[in-house]
């Protein structure tokens, strides 16, 4: 007779089985001294990972894989079969070969049927390993605490200053580079050179002092400055050249074309592009545009600049303003002082010119005016060998929401037309009027607080009251 | 007179010795004689300025000598709330104080944003600067500051400074 069909003997054998070839490979992984180092290094490695790095936390199952291979390895061929599983709960549970015969299929008659019924399972195991696995827990454990805490970001490494003789190096390559574009006055950069000589006879008698180290930063930024000036000086150029511009593309306005405020901005262009080094007979020469050469001379001669009145003429004058001061914002890129500065050359239409002042709005503004991208003294930040800047510190990035309260959590007091009046509290009397004062007292007491601020309250209104002045 | 842990010092002996390390010496020089730079940026720079006044002077632990340009100082004293646009400065000054140095994060902004949970407020000058002390508080009072400053000091004579001298060279 074969069992009753209510008792499922494969599953209840299948998962004995599968749980005596887990406490297998638990064991070998225990007792299997590679694997057992193995693990112990991988455990490790992941509570110092996520302490120190946590975005290679994800390689630390390599040595944990590792460990497990190892323990399948070795216990591959003690891995029980079914029938031995069979043999094992017969053994376990004293059913006198009944759970061998079920495994091999042979038909049970009901009464032993039954009695298999009757039988206990799933087993309950008693595994050795389960004593072995108690020291794991409490890594385990710690281990899925650290998953749960954010971690701060780790700290970065130390930096060095740069050595005194390599700032001297840098900055006079500055210098020469700024030399070679001809971009700097010639006074200017002969004040540099003898800062450099100033700096290398100091670092030679006292190498690397404070006010040597303090020299060298402050050159640093006088270079900067200057740097900075010039790309400002052409921007401001470049937006003059653009105004004087619209005025000759759509004529508008020729009548007030001699106005005072065109001749003020007329001459405030004229003395950029002087200060830029439109101010010598060889560079007046080069341009095409006579002109152009003649007003330039008559403003360095200290005589009134009047503008063509003739469009076409003053069209000209412009373009030829344009592709000088484009000559010059090339330069400057190529000494890498402000990447892209030329841009405001090289837009031809006004709709362009205007998206582009637009997108620029936030990081090209007139000099004084402020900005989130400016420094001391309109100068970049700049930064040496020594600073490896993590961006992603500096990335922006959308914080979790905070705490602030919604306005459906707020409660509507009153609602007035006219502004609020201060009303004197009812406690706040005078100090010459006693009776309001026991009043106030007397209030004090009866208000509602906390327990814990009971005994404070009153013994801050039984002191004795202040005479009054 | 205490000496430090690294210093062995038997008085039995006749010519009372005193043996040591070199580092140790050098540890024991550095840690008695902080030059801080105040980075105050907030109101903790409050609590930092009265560290240095008399009633709690903190020239007691040798670092009274505080010096506004980073060229000579080896300890930043971060006190207040960083914002990005001041941590860009922060990490250049710091990257210009001459080795070794150390860094206090003074305070909860400093350490970690504190309430400022904001885009313009870098959550913890520990994101640019390597820190080896932070002080709890909201200000801290000076006598943290102060616990700091000792703990600071203990780190300083524990730490290999050749080694981290050495580190820093390569």
């Amino acid at each position: 007779m074969n069992a009753p069909a209510h008792f499922q003997w494969s599953s209840a054998v299948n998962r004995c089985r599968r749980l005596l070839n887990g406490g297998v490979l638990v064991e070998n992984l225990f007792h299997h001294l590679p694997a057992c180092l193995i693990a112990s290094i991988g455990l490790t490695l992941v509570v110092l990972l996520a302490l120190q790095k946590p975005s290679w936390r994800p390689l630390a199952i390599l040595p944990l894989g590792a460990s497990l291979i190892l323990a399948w390895q070795r216990s591959r061929r003690r891995f029980f079969t079914n029938r031995q599983a069979a043999a094992w709960l017969d053994a376990r549970h004293a059913l006198h070969g009944l759970g061998t015969l079920a495994q091999d299929g042979v038909p049970l008659s009901a009464p032993l049927g039954q009695n298999l019924a009757r039988g206990h399972f799933p087993p309950r195991l008693h595994w050795r390993w389960m004593k072995l696995l108690r020291p794991a827990i409490a890594p385990v454990l710690t281990l899925l605490v650290l998953q749960l805490i954010p971690w701060k970001t780790t700290s970065p490494s130390a930096t060095r200053s740069i050595p005194i003789h390599k700032q001297i190096r840098r900055q006079l390559e500055r210098i020469q580079t700024l030399e070679k574009t001809g971009l700097l006055p010639g006074r200017e950069l002969d004040g540099f050179k003898r800062e450099i000589e100033d700096l290398n006879r100091a670092a030679g008698a006292y190498a690397g002092d404070p006010p040597t180290l303090e020299a060298a930063d402050r050159l640093s930024e006088q270079l900067a400055k200057s740097e900075s000036n010039l790309l400002n000086q052409l921007r401001s150029c470049a937006d003059a050249v653009n105004s004087l511009q619209q005025f000759a593309v759509t004529g508008k306005a020729m009548e007030t074309w001699q106005s005072a405020e065109l001749k003020t901005q007329t001459a405030e262009l004229l003395q950029k592009m002087k200060d830029l080094g439109l101010d010598s007979d060889p560079a007046l020469s080069q341009l095409n545009n006579k002109e152009l050469a003649e007003i330039m001379r008559a403003y360095l001669a200290g005589a009134n600049a009047e503008l063509p009145k003739n469009p076409g003429e003053l069209q000209n004058m412009l373009d030829t303003m344009r592709q000088w001061l484009k000559t010059k914002a090339d330069k400057a890129s190529q000494c890498q002082l402000g990447a892209g500065c030329s841009d405001h050359f090289i837009t031809e239409t006004e709709a362009e010119r205007q998206a582009l002042k637009s997108a620029c709005s936030g990081v090209s503004g007139q000099p004084g005016k402020g900005g989130n991208d400016r420094g001391r003294a309109d100068a970049e930040l700049t930064y040496g060998d020594e600073t490896r800047l993590d961006d992603k510190a500096f990335q922006a990035r959308l914080l979790p929401d905070g705490a602030s309260p919604s306005a459906d959590q707020s409660l509507t007091l009153s609602i007035q037309a006219l502004p609020p009046k201060a009303t004197p509290l009812a406690g706040a009397a005078t100090p010459s009027s006693s009776a309001a004062a026991s009043t106030a007292k007397t209030e004090g007491h009866g208000a509602a607080v906390l327990l814990r601020h009971r005994e404070t309250v009153r013994r801050y209104f039984t002191q004795p009251t202040p005479p009054s002045k | 007179m205490k000496f430090p842990d690294t210093l062995g010092f038997d008085p039995k002996l006749e010519n009372q010795l005193i043996l040591t390390e070199v580092s140790a010496v050098m540890n024991w020089m550095r840690k008695n004689s902080l030059w801080p730079m105040p980075m105050g940026l907030a109101c903790c720079a409050i609590e930092l300025m009265s560290s240095g006044a008399s009633r709690f002077d903190i020239s007691r632990f040798g670092a009274e000598v505080m010096r506004f340009s980073p060229r000579q100082t080896d300890l930043m004293i971060v006190a207040g709330t960083v914002t990005y646009k001041m941590a860009l400065a922060a990490k250049r000054l710091y990257d210009q104080m001459p080795s070794p140095k150390w860094v206090i994060a003074m305070g909860a902004c400093a350490s970690s944003g504190g309430m400022y949970r904001s885009y313009a407020v870098l959550q913890g000058i520990d994101r640019i600067l390597p820190v080896d002390i932070y002080v709890s508080g909201c200000p801290p009072r000076p006598e943290a500051l102060l616990e700091g400053l000792i703990q600071l000091q203990k780190k300083i004579q524990i730490e290999p400074s050749l080694l981290r001298q050495k580190k820093a060279d390569c």
